[in-house]
């Protein structure tokens, strides 16, 4: 709740203090709100919370521990990000203020995401994330690539919202009431049931499946990641990402637990095909930006496995774990293509090539973070993987089989880029400069990834 | 008067207008006509709320029908500004001509 609020307080701020035109003090006060976010959440999340302030409107939202943890890797995540927005964002001008205000506004969405206790706080934080979204990816408005990625994104968004919408209507005409555990009570009593309750609840999977961008609703992501600015690429690939899957299990694990039979197959499907479809389409990208948004469809696929068990010990844990190791490997994975990248005016993973040669830390934070992505032992994403994939073995066991070959077929197109800044002779004449925040970023994030590696246990305890 | 009505009738009639809009957003190639779709799926489930709520004399239903037609009004708003501003650079808003990115 204090997180929501500072947050909210910040963004306007910082929409206001956009209309000054002082580009200096734009990021100190965006980063600055960020980071007491951060430090109020982590602060009731370890110690509690005296003050009550988290069970505030609790009918509505409720800032309970799992809130709080998934708060917290999302504020940290964020914090990253606007760590690499002092470079990312330079070609911005007028619209600089804009461009922070909007991303604050947007987790204040993802925070309503991790605490809904109401079906229709789940609407609006989906929306409330979405809409400054759907304006970002269009924030280059001459380049017709962000223009695309902007119309996909927010007709697939709201089409998606229409879906969940359609969904939402149908369990509340079965169940009388929004509340979560008013629609978990109804399903135990056996008064919500029939064919409208059934269909009501796969409507919800199917406009979930959307935000999470699972196959077979896929379809917009690799073409939003790629069109849309890094900056915001890095933001949908990570934060709405967490928010999405956290705002997804909640809802399965409270409301619609007892009703396995019902979605445990279509879910079972959904991450089959996932996995699959898109490790392997992964394979013939050329391009690193797009690689990256088949790689986020395929850690969805994989996250999907741990909804399917929603509820059972560790499962909430599990997410938590790997959400948080892919979110900063990711971060770290995008803070090097971005200074390669926007200098070298090439995303292929030709634009590596002797990387290691040219600047030996910045292939190393590649390497470190796509060795975690990939789930190369002793990473940390080993371990998220590992912890997610047991919490789902004795349920669905052939499924698991199937992550673990596709866990195999990920390396391939992972070892490209380490095989271009490795193994690769240099023919590219550019140099790279390596923007100073750039390089406090990725100590951080290699530091986290280190740390997690050293003690994943730290991590598995913090929703109970 | 209303409860006249049966309740399910109303859901076929929504499932109805929900399935026109659903089928519009598939098929359309105008952006416009697809925004105009979105907002008729949007206010198939808002026809369909207020009937529940009447049905099960329960007010939450008519609270999100609210919530929705705000939703739907800042979506149409961000829509709309999407629209123009490809429509500046295309001078089109047909949407088959987006199609850059899939190489």
């Amino acid at each position: 709740m204090k997180a929501l609020l500072i947050l909210f307080a910040t963004a306007i701020i910082v929409l206001f203090a956009g209309l000054s035109h002082k580009r200096q003090r734009m990021l100190p006060l965006a980063l600055g709100g960020v980071l007491v976010a951060l430090g109020v959440t982590l602060s009731d999340l370890l110690m509690g919370d005296s003050t009550g302030w988290n069970d505030m409107y609790s009918s509505m939202f409720l800032f309970d521990n799992y809130a709080l943890a998934f708060g917290a890797v999302a504020l940290l995540t964020t914090a990253l990000i606007f760590g690499l927005s002092g470079w990312g964002f330079r070609q911005l001008s007028e619209t600089l203020g804009d461009n922070y205000g909007l991303l604050l506004f947007s987790i204040c969405g993802a925070l309503v995401m991790f605490s809904f206790t109401n079906v229709i706080m789940l609407f609006l934080g989906i929306e409330i994330l979405s809409i400054p979204l759907y304006v970002l990816a269009g924030s280059r408005r001459d380049d017709l690539a962000s223009n695309e990625a902007a119309l996909k994104y927010f007709l697939m968004g709201s089409f998606a919202t229409g879906i969940l919408l359609f969904g939402i209507t149908l369990v509340y005409g079965c169940c009388g009431t929004f509340d979560l555990q008013g629609i978990a009570s109804a399903v135990q009593s056996g008064r919500a049931t029939g064919p409208m309750f059934h269909a009501g609840v796969l409507l919800i999977v199917a406009g979930l499946s959307f935000k999470v961008s699972a196959v077979p609703f896929h379809f917009w992501a690799p073409d939003v990641y790629t069109g849309s600015p890094n900056m915001v690429t890095a933001f949908m690939a990570t934060v709405v990402k967490t928010a999405a899957f956290a705002a997804f299990y909640r809802l399965f694990s409270t409301a619609f637990v007892d009703l396995s039979a019902v979605w445990g197959v279509a879910i079972a499907g959904i991450a089959a095909l996932t996995m699959t479809l898109a490790n392997t389409t992964a394979l013939f990208q050329q391009d690193f930006k797009r690689m990256m948004a088949y790689s986020s469809i395929s850690h969805a696929g994989y996250l999907l496995l741990a909804i399917l068990v929603a509820g059972k010990t560790g499962a909430a844990n599990a997410i938590l774990l790997y959400t948080l190791a892919y979110s900063i490997a990711t971060v770290c994975a995008f803070a090097v293509y971005m200074t390669v990248a926007e200098q070298n005016g090439d995303g292929s993973f030709s634009a590596f090539n002797g990387l290691s040669k040219k600047d030996p830390l910045l292939a190393a934070v590649m390497a470190i973070s796509i060795l975690s992505l990939a789930g190369i032992p002793p990473t940390v994403g080993f371990f998220g993987k590992y912890f997610l994939f047991t919490a789902a073995f004795e349920a669905y066991p052939w499924l698991i089989v199937l992550a673990v070959i596709n866990s195999a077929i990920s390396i391939y197109y992972y070892f490209k880029v380490i095989i271009a800044m490795y193994f690769t002779s240099d023919e590219n004449a550019y140099t790279v400069t390596v923007p100073a925040a750039f390089r406090w970023v990725m100590l951080a994030g290699v530091l986290l990834i280190g740390l997690l590696t050293v003690s994943p246990d730290s991590i598995l305890g913090l929703i109970r | 008067m209303l409860e006249a009505v049966p309740i399910e009738y109303f859901l076929y009639l929504c499932t109805l207008l929900f399935v026109i809009g659903v089928f519009g957003v598939l098929t359309r190639r105008n952006a416009i006509v697809v925004l105009m779709c979105i907002e008729l799926m949007l206010n198939a489930v808002n026809l369909l709320l207020a009937a529940f709520s009447t049905y099960l004399s329960d007010a939450q239903g008519q609270i999100l029908v609210f919530f929705i037609m705000v939703v739907a009004a800042a979506e149409a708003a961000v829509g709309l500004g999407i629209l123009v501003m490809i429509y500046r650079n295309t001078k089109s808003t047909d949407i088959s001509l987006l199609d850059q990115l899939r190489n």
